[in-house]
This record gives C-alpha cells, sequence and structure tokens, in this order.
C-alpha cells in the first residue's frame, strides 16, 4: 500500500511542473553530433533579377590581372572569395573560374554596396565515364550572419550541406598587439594571409567535418533565485563568494556581471546583480565547492562598508553539464542553424578556449555570456557542400551567388576605403585551367583606391584574366567625392 | 477554447463545457488512460468517468491549470479502477508503475514522522524542482503520465536499457530524497 500512497503523492505534484513535462523537448543526443545542416535553395529569385542587371555590364574589353601583393589589414576584414574545393579529388575535374563582382545593389551598413559575388565554374570530367564529384565552397561568416551571406547554387536545384569550422580567430590582451599573450579581447582576423595560414595545410577543412564534441561531465548546480533586496541600493547585488580545490575543480557562472577569481588559493566569487537576470547559476565540474556564501551589496562594486541584506533562495542540483546547458541556452533557439548545430559550435569553444579547456581565455574566466556570445558572432569559415555528376567528358556549369559586405577600416587614412579580395589557390584541390574577374561598378560615383586585379574604368577594362600564380587579388574601392587620402 | 472559457461553461453549468473539454484535452486524457489501464475500453470509461468528476468538482473547483486538474483526476479513477479489478491481473500498467515505485519507498530507519499524501506531494515537487529539465520530464512522464519505457526511450533519444538505468537511478536518489527529509509513508 505505500507505493500506492506514492502514486498519490506523484499524482498531486504541483501542476506546473506536469504541464512542463507534458512539452518538454529533451535535448538530442544523436542530433547534436551531426555538424552539418542541410540548406534549402534560397535567394535565388532575388539575385536571379539581380544577374540580369550584371549582363549589361559584362561587355567590357579583357586584361591580364597584375602581380601587385597586397597584406593590408583591415580594421573589419571580411575575407576573401575563395575557390571551389573537392571532399575528394581523383584528378580527372578541371575547371574554369569566372568571378563576377557586382556593386550595382543598395548601400549596406557602411554606405557602400555589399558586392553580389557570382562565382561561376566550368567543370570538365577528362574521364571515360560519368563522375559524381562531391564539392565544398567555403565562404565566412558567423553563426549569425550565415543566413545573410551564405550562397546559393543558380543553375541546378541541387540538395547541399552546411558545414561549419571552429573560430577563425584568435585572442589578444587588453593592448592588442601589444599584449599578445593575454586573452582577455578577441583578435579576429584582419588579412588575408592569416586565412592562409588557417587553411593551407587542410586541418581546418578537416576539423570542420568532425562531430562536435559531447559535454558529458557530471555537473552541480547552484540555482540562485528569489533574490530580494531589503533595503536601497543604487544597483543591488548578490556576491556569490565560494571556495574549491582549483587544481581539480572549476566554477563558473551565467548572469552574473561581474566576479573575481583567484586559482591559487582557490577562492571565488560571482556578482549577481538584482537589476538583470531573475536567476542565476553557478556550475562546477570535475567535484563540488567546499564552502560557499552570499552577501549583498549597494551595488556592483561589491566593497566593504556598502553591506546590503539581499535574500535568496539558492538550490543545488546534479545533472550533465551538455543537458544543463542546452536546455538553460538553447532550448529556445531560433536561428539559420538548428539548436543542435549551434550548441555544438558551443561546445567546441567550450573546450577549445573556455572553461573545458586545458588553458582557458581570461575572456571566459567567470561568466559563460561571453562564450556563448562569441560562439554566436565570431567569423567562421563555413563549407558549403553538393554533389554533381558530370558525364565522360562533357563539362557542366555551376555558378555560387552570394553577398559579400566590403572590409573597411573605421578610422584612419584608409576609411574612405571599401575593400574585396579573392584568393585563386588557397584551400582548394581542384585543377584550373582558367581563372577570369569581372567587375560591375557604377565608375561616375567610384573609383578604385588601390587594386591587382588590372582592371580600368576609364578604358572600359571591367573583365582580367588572372595569373594563377597571383594568390591573392584585391581592389580597395572609395567614392569619387572623397577627399583624396 | 481558452481553459478559462471551459471552465466558465462548467461554473455556468452548461453542457457544452464537456464537449470543449473533450475536444481540447480528451486525447491527452485518454492517453494516460490508456497507459495506465492498457485496455482501450477501460481507457474510454476511465475518460467517461472524468469528464464526470470535472463536471461535479466545477464549481466549486477553479482550476489554474485544467489539463493538469483533468490529469488528476484520470490518474485517481485509474487508481480506483485497479484496485477494484486487482485480483483480475487487468491493468498492467498501474501494475508496473506500483512496482517500480517501491524503489522509493524510504527505509523505516531515521523516520521522524509519517507524511500525508499532500504533503509527501510537496516534498516531491521540490525534488523535482532540483532535477534538470530532462530528468524532471522523464521522471513525470513515466510516472505521472503513464508512458511506457520505448514510448519515452523514443521521444527522449535514450536507448531503453539506459533509460531504464536513469529511471532507476531517479528513484533511488528520490529515496534518498525522503529519506534525508526522515519522512515515512
Amino acid at each position: 500500500m505505500k507505493n500506492e500512497k506514492m502514486y498519490h503523492g506523484i499524482t498531486n505534484i504541483r501542476e506546473d511542473l506536469v504541464e512542463e513535462a507534458e512539452h518538454h523537448r529533451f535535448r538530442s543526443k544523436k542530433r547534436v553530433l551531426k555538424r552539418a545542416l542541410t540548406v534549402a535553395a534560397c535567394f535565388v529569385l532575388v539575385i536571379g533579377l539581380s544577374y540580369g542587371g550584371v549582363l549589361l555590364w559584362l561587355f567590357g574589353g579583357a586584361h591580364t590581372g597584375g602581380t601587385a601583393y597586397n597584406d593590408r589589414q583591415y580594421m573589419a576584414y571580411e575575407g576573401p572569395v575563395f575557390p571551389l574545393t573537392m571532399l575528394e579529388n581523383d584528378g580527372s575535374l578541371t575547371a574554369k573560374r569566372h568571378l563576377t563582382y557586382d556593386f550595382t545593389g543598395k548601400a549596406g551598413a557602411y554606405d557602400f554596396p555589399d558586392a553580389l559575388i557570382l562565382d561561376a565554374y566550368t567543370l570538365t570530367n577528362t574521364s571515360n565515364e560519368d563522375m559524381t564529384y562531391r564539392f565544398a565552397y567555403p565562404f565566412v561568416a558567423s553563426i549569425n550572419t550565415t543566413k545573410e551571406y551564405i550562397p546559393s547554387i543558380l543553375e541546378y536545384n541541387i540538395q547541399t550541406e552546411l558545414h561549419i569550422g571552429r573560430y577563425a580567430g584568435g585572442y589578444e590582451g587588453v593592448w592588442g598587439a601589444y599584449d599578445p599573450e593575454g586573452t582577455v579581447n578577441l583578435d579576429h582576423i584582419s588579412s588575408w594571409t592569416e586565412y592562409q595560414a588557417l587553411l593551407s595545410d587542410g586541418t581546418y577543412m578537416q576539423d570542420a567535418f568532425k562531430e562536435f564534441p559531447e559535454m558529458d561531465q557530471p555537473v552541480v548546480i547552484y540555482e540562485i533565485s528569489n533574490m530580494q533586496a531589503h533595503g536601497e541600493g543604487a544597483s543591488p547585488t548578490l556576491k556569490f563568494s565560494c571556495e574549491h580545490d582549483p587544481t581539480a575543480v572549476t566554477s563558473f557562472a551565467l548572469g552574473t556581471r561581474g566576479g573575481s577569481y583567484d586559482t591559487k588559493k582557490g577562492k571565488f566569487s560571482y556578482h549577481f546583480s538584482l537589476d538583470a537576470d531573475e536567476v542565476g547559476y553557478v556550475f562546477v565540474i570535475g567535484g563540488d565547492l567546499s564552502t560557499h556564501s552570499t552577501q549583498g551589496y549597494e551595488d556592483g562594486g561589491c566593497d566593504k562598508g556598502e553591506e546590503l541584506d539581499i535574500t535568496a533562495t539558492i538550490t543545488r542540483k546534479e545533472g550533465v553539464l551538455g543537458e544543463v546547458l542546452f536546455d538553460l541556452l538553447f532550448a529556445e533557439w531560433d536561428g539559420t542553424f538548428s539548436s543542435d548545430v549551434a550548441f555544438g559550435a558551443f561546445a567546441e569553444m567550450m573546450y577549445t578556449n573556455g572553461f573545458l579547456a586545458e588553458n582557458p581565455a581570461e575572456r571566459y574566466r567567470i561568466d559563460l555570456s561571453s562564450l556563448l556570445s562569441d560562439a554566436r558572432n565570431v567569423d567562421r569559415v563555413m563549407y558549403l557542400t553538393f554533389e554533381l555528376t558530370v558525364p565522360a567528358g562533357e563539362s557542366k556549369d555551376i555558378t555560387l551567388l552570394m553577398q559579400k559586405a566590403p572590409s573597411m577600416d573605421f578610422a584612419g587614412k584608409y576609411k574612405t576605403r571599401y575593400g574585396f579580395d579573392m584568393v585563386t589557390r588557397l584551400g582548394t584541390n581542384i585543377t584550373f585551367t582558367e581563372q577570369k574577374a569581372k567587375i560591375v561598378l557604377d565608375t561616375e560615383k567610384y573609383e578604385f583606391a588601390d587594386q591587382n586585379f588590372g582592371f580600368d574604368l576609364e578604358t572600359g577594362i571591367f573583365e582580367v584574366t588572372l595569373s594563377l600564380d597571383t594568390e591573392h587579388y584585391y581592389m580597395d574601392i572609395r567614392k569619387k567625392s572623397e577627399e583624396t587620402e | 477554447m481558452e481553459d478559462k472559457q471551459i471552465i466558465s461553461l462548467y461554473h455556468a453549468r452548461d453542457e457544452r463545457a464537456i464537449k470543449e473539454t473533450d475536444a481540447k484535452y480528451g486525447r491527452y486524457c485518454h492517453r494516460i488512460a490508456k497507459n495506465l489501464l492498457t485496455l482501450h475500453e477501460d481507457a474510454e470509461e476511465c475518460v467517461s468517468d472524468t469528464y464526470l468528476a470535472a463536471w461535479n468538482q466545477m464549481p466549486p473547483e477553479n482550476p489554474h491549470l485544467l489539463s493538469a486538474f483533468l490529469s488528476r483526476i484520470v490518474r485517481n479513477i485509474a487508481i480506483s479502477r485497479f484496485r477494484r479489478d486487482r485480483a483480475k491481473k487487468r491493468h498492467d500498467g498501474v501494475e508496473l508503475l506500483l512496482s517500480e515505485l517501491n524503489d522509493c519507498i524510504p527505509s523505516a530507519e531515521n523516520v521522524e514522522k509519517t507524511v500525508e499524501e499532500r504533503e509527501l506531494s510537496g516534498v516531491i515537487s521540490d525534488w523535482l524542482d532540483t532535477l534538470t529539465g530532462d530528468d524532471r520530464a522523464l521522471f513525470i512522464r513515466r510516472y505521472y503520465h503513464g508512458e511506457s519505457i520505448k514510448e519515452l526511450a523514443k521521444v527522449s533519444d535514450i536507448a531503453p536499457q539506459a533509460l531504464s538505468s536513469r529511471l532507476f537511478a531517479l528513484r533511488t536518489k528520490l529515496k534518498t530524497r525522503l529519506e534525508e527529509k526522515g519522512v515515512s509513508l
């Protein structure tokens, strides 16, 4: 009969628990492992219309591209246009590439049009049998900007998959280039040579096709809720202080507005503002806290003499790290990628630079929010993959279309320039027999500040044949009305 | 129709209340009843009895969540039928649940008090609050909604064997919590 009493005890649990369980979305372990996202064909209609406009400009003269070298760094670098590559290359395919930059669109975020890129390929199967090739097209975007910059394929209704690479940049100290050992700030990629270093040995691309790591560590969670100040303060703040063995145990928080750590003494504090989140969390992996306590303060400084009576409910829970963080951070995810893929990218950063790394970046030492934000916003190289069958001895044309924002400086002598660049060989295993570039630009409004393509707007040379020996082509464009640098 | 409107119909003694309840929560109630009572016809009767009980309880009852209110009635009717038909070995769902719930029963040592059902529900609710979302949902969907291991394994993407182990661990945790609280049944 005791089990019947237990049955009745469960029958009368709180109604909200019953309701929540009924609608709970379980975190799928299998789906988390998948790195790829199937992408439906998109943007084709919009870009197709613009493509009609492009054709009007393509009858300019042809010329051979220059060979000047550029390693210019931009404050905001959008990355080059990469060439198509193959997942496996049996040597039977050759390709011709015609890349067009169309600047006839409306001004984007920087008062200058994003380029419409048409990266067209004629792919020839030189073998005696029909071949199905698997291609990958790299492009630069963050998880949050993928929707804007993901390429689409013009000619065929081809099923594509998207694979995302890890964070492409690094970290630096508060003094930027003068503090390269520091890891407080992001050190974004600012020139094409950094992409050259990243992609040239092929491991970055290989990693982009691997499964995401699991976060299957047991975790203890201290949930801090019902925070209430019993008195006045400019910004009432609850300080959660704790101690643990810093060599075996790691603690970090979510929802803080600050904190401090002394890894030698094993003392940590996490500051939760009552003005901000309703609930705060302290996570502990590798063991548990040896002690913990709370103290309220009048503001986020948590200074002695400014104590304030703040009460809170602290609930200790146990769980599996990946499941807990998915439930807290990604259950309501709404983005281009599925929540599982976005969560996978987050998990990867936890291992490479976050709390699960051997040497976590200082940037992520206290709170998860920075890492969560970075996982979504840092640029990565993404790979759009697809298959194409080319009959024996024949060729097929394929065009990838995408938008590209200008690279630029926000200050300094180059602040009036808008940069665009491309690479001819970096990251590809395809044998190219020809590469050409074209430009569609309103010459009444714009002019080149610098370039090595070999375009000549005055004599009508809008199309050039590129030297395959030149790895990088670039152009800086400015408005004619801008003052000379 | 919104829950508030349906409840208003009950309070106005308007028979459309039953029709609207069935339209919105009929499948939900039937699913729980079927999980517990196993046979389709028994589940049908249980749901009909649930609507009658809801009609008799509202007013004065004014539930906050109609779904939870109804599912609680379903569970009460199901356990009554189980008691009535125990000898016939007719209701495998409840039988199996009760058998598993034996694992949650605290030992008699260090008992400070024998709790009433309502107090027990409070302790269980507080314990459920300490679980992760997945574990909480697994426990409630198994031991409240009566979902089978097979169904739960499918929806949670956990292998049935692993799920059984996980549920056993949860039952043991609940037992430990009750013992820590000095609770006896």
